[in-house]
C-alpha cells in the first residue's frame, strides 16, 4: 500500500520567455515564473506555503518569499543532483511535503541565466582554475571537461556494443525539433531541422554532434502541487500525482562515463516502483517526457526504462514513433531541452501538464497517462501524471 | 617546449595522495581491499564491497584494453584549442573487470580504435610537475 498515490496533483504552472541573455536577475526570473504559476492556479500568494528547489538554483526560498510576499514558509527542501536529476524530484519533494501534511501549497521551480553566464556558469565551457580537485582530478589533467564529452564515451560504447548509430541519435532530435516549430515559446521555434541536417552538423565529441546537444539557456519556470482534494475545486483540470520514484545507486559512483554495459540502471530502479505504484504497464503511457540533455542518453532512457530492451533504443526511435501527430509515443511535445529550452527539463514537466489539461499545442487525444524523468546518468527521478483518479 | 596554456594538474587529497605519488615514481597502484581484496578506482576511505577501510596500494601491470574513446573536436578549455581533436579515453584494468580509468589515447590514430583494443599505462610529466597516467596501444 502506497499512501503517496493520487494524494497530490499540480495545480499551476507558469514560466518566463526562454532566450540567450534574459537581462533579467535569476531571482526576478524565479519570482516572475512562480507568480505566473500562482496566478495560473487560481491560488493566492498567500496560500502558498511551501518551496522546494534545485540544488544547483542560486535562487535561496526565503528571499523568494520576501519578495513575493508569501508570509511563512512551513516546507523548504532541496533536491542534490539538480541540475539534470532535480525537475521531477523537486516536484516530488512539493508533492510529498503536501501528502504528509507539511505544507499545503508547495512550489517547485528552476531559475537561471545558464546561456548569458550572468549568475550560472554556462555548463558547456570548461573551469580555467590551473588545478582539479575531487573526481575531477582523475578526467581534467585529460582534457575531459563537459557533459558532452563524457555523454561522448557512453555513446561510443553503446555503438560498439549494440550497432546504434549516429543515425539513431538524429531521430529523437528531429522529433523534438518538429515540436518546437508549434510552440512559439521555443528557442529553435521557425527553424525546422531534417534528420540530414542532423547528420551534417559538426562534431562537438565524437559522436556526440551539435544537434545532439541541448540547448543553453536562460529563463524560469514553475509549478504548484496541493492535495488532491483541494485540487478538484481550484481553476484548472489538476494533473494527478500517480507515482514518483527517486533512483541512485553504485552505477553512478563512477561519475564520468554511463555505465551502459548493465541492465540495472538509476532509472530501472525507478521504472520498477512507479510502474508498479500506479499500477499500469509501459502501454498505458500516452506521451512521453525523457530528459533531454543529449540524444544517446534519451536512447538510452527508452532502454532503461523499459520501454524496450537493453540495445535496442536504435530500433525503437525510428519510424517516426516519437512525432507529434502520428507517431505512437509522441515525446517531449513542447520541444525539450533540445529545442524549446534548457530548463533543467522543468519545462518537460510544465508540457507534461498541459498534456493533462488537453492544453498543448500538440495535443495527443485521451489522454489518461503522462511519463515524465529527470535526466538520467546522474542519480535522478521520474513520475506518471494521470488525468482521472 | 613549455606551452602557454596547460589542462589542469590533478589537486590530491588525502584519499588520494598516494596514488598520485606513486605516479611520479612510475608506477601505476590501485587502491586494494585488506578485506576482499577487491581493486576500487577512484580511491575512497571505504570498500563499497565488503565496508573494510582497511586497504593498501598495489602495483599492478599497467596493462588494459580499451572500453570506449570520445574524439574532442570542440575546443572548451584554453589548451584544448590548440590540441584538438584529441582522443579520451576509457581504459579497463586487466586486473579486474569493471575497473576502468580515464585516458588519453598516444601515438594512436582515431581509426584504429576499437572496444579491447590493447594498452598500456606510460606516465607523462605534467608542466606542474606532478605525473600523469597515459595509455598507449601495446604494439
Amino acid at each position: 500500500m502506497n499512501s503517496f498515490k493520487d494524494r497530490t496533483a499540480i495545480v499551476g504552472i507558469g514560466h518566463t520567455e526562454y532566450s540567450k541573455d534574459s537581462g533579467r536577475s535569476e531571482m526576478r526570473l524565479a519570482c516572475e515564473a512562480i507568480s505566473s504559476a500562482v496566478q495560473d492556479s487560481g491560488l493566492s500568494i498567500n496560500d502558498i506555503d511551501g518551496i522546494a528547489k534545485f540544488s544547483w538554483d542560486n535562487n535561496d526560498p526565503v528571499l523568494i518569499a520576501r519578495n513575493l510576499g508569501i508570509p511563512r514558509l512551513s516546507f523548504f527542501g532541496e533536491v542534490p543532483y539538480g541540475g539534470g536529476g532535480g525537475p521531477v524530484g523537486s516536484i516530488l519533494l512539493a508533492a510529498m511535503a503536501v501528502a504528509t501534511g507539511q505544507a499545503k501549497a508547495v512550489v517547485a521551480f528552476r531559475a537561471m541565466n545558464e546561456r548569458s553566464g550572468r549568475g550560472t556558469p554556462r555548463f558547456g565551457q570548461a573551469s580555467t582554475s590551473r588545478g582539479a580537485k575531487g573526481p575531477s582530478a582523475f578526467n581534467s589533467p585529460y582534457g575531459l571537461f563537459s557533459p558532452a564529452q563524457s555523454v561522448g564515451l557512453a555513446a561510443r560504447r553503446h555503438m560498439e556494443l549494440y550497432g546504434t548509430k549516429s543515425h539513431h541519435f538524429g531521430e529523437i532530435a528531429v522529433a523534438c525539433r518538429e515540436h518546437a516549430q508549434r510552440n512559439p515559446n521555443a528557442m529553435m521555434y521557425g527553424k525546422t531541422m531534417t534528420l540530414k541536417d542532423h547528420q551534417n552538423s559538426r562534431m562537438i565529441s565524437e559522436p556526440v554532434r551539435l544537434y545532439d546537444c541541448c540547448l543553453e539557456t536562460d529563463g524560469a519556470a514553475a509549478l504548484i502541487v496541493t492535495t488532491s482534494e483541494r485540487a478538484q475545486d481550484l481553476r484548472q483540470k489538476p494533473a494527478y500525482i500517480s507515482s514518483g520514484g527517486m533512483g541512485g545507486g553504485s552505477w553512478n559512483h563512477r561519475e564520468v562515463v554511463k555505465n551502459v554495459d548493465s541492465k540495472e540502471t538509476e532509472s530501472t530502479v525507478i521504472a520498477q516502483q512507479i510502474f508498479r505504484d500506479a499500477d499500469i504497464s509501459h502501454r498505458d503511457i500516452d506521451v512521453l517526457f525523457l530528459y533531454d540533455h543529449f540524444t544517446p542518453l534519451v536512447l538510452m532512457a527508452f532502454e532503461e526504462y523499459g520501454f524496450c530492451k537493453r540495445g535496442e533504443g536504435k530500433d525503437y526511435v525510428g519510424d517516426g514513433r516519437l512525432t507529434w501527430p502520428n507517431g505512437d509515443l509522441p515525446l517531449n511535445t513542447s520541444g525539450g531541452n533540445l529545442s524549446e529550452g534548457y530548463l533543467h527539463g522543468m519545462q518537460n514537466n510544465i508540457e507534461a501538464v498541459r498534456q493533462i489539461r488537453g492544453d498543448s499545442n500538440c495535443q495527443v487525444e485521451n489522454v489518461e497517462h503522462v511519463f515524465v524523468a529527470s535526466g538520467n546518468a546522474v542519480p535522478t527521478s521520474a513520475m506518471i501524471l494521470k488525468r482521472n483518479f | 617546449m613549455t606551452e602557454k596554456h596547460n589542462f589542469p594538474f590533478p589537486i590530491a587529497d588525502l584519499d588520494t595522495e598516494q596514488y598520485w605519488a606513486a605516479c611520479n615514481r612510475d608506477e601505476l597502484r590501485i587502491q586494494q581491499c585488506n578485506g576482499c581484496y577487491l581493486y576500487r578506482f577512484t580511491p575512497g576511505p571505504v570498500c563499497g564491497e565488503c565496508g573494510s577501510s582497511s586497504s593498501k596500494w598495489s602495483k599492478i601491470s599497467g596493462l588494459g584494453e580499451l572500453t570506449s574513446w570520445t574524439v574532442v573536436t570542440h575546443p572548451i578549455h584554453p589548451a584544448a584549442i590548440a590540441r584538438v581533436p584529441y582522443i579520451v579515453a576509457e581504459v579497463e584494468l586487466q586486473e579486474q573487470a569493471h575497473l576502468r580509468i580515464i585516458t588519453n589515447l598516444l601515438d594512436s590514430q582515431p581509426e584504429e580504435l576499437r572496444v579491447g583494443l590493447p594498452v598500456e599505462v606510460v606516465f607523462q610529466s605534467h608542466p606542474s610537475g606532478q605525473k600523469i597516467p597515459q595509455f598507449r596501444p601495446r604494439r
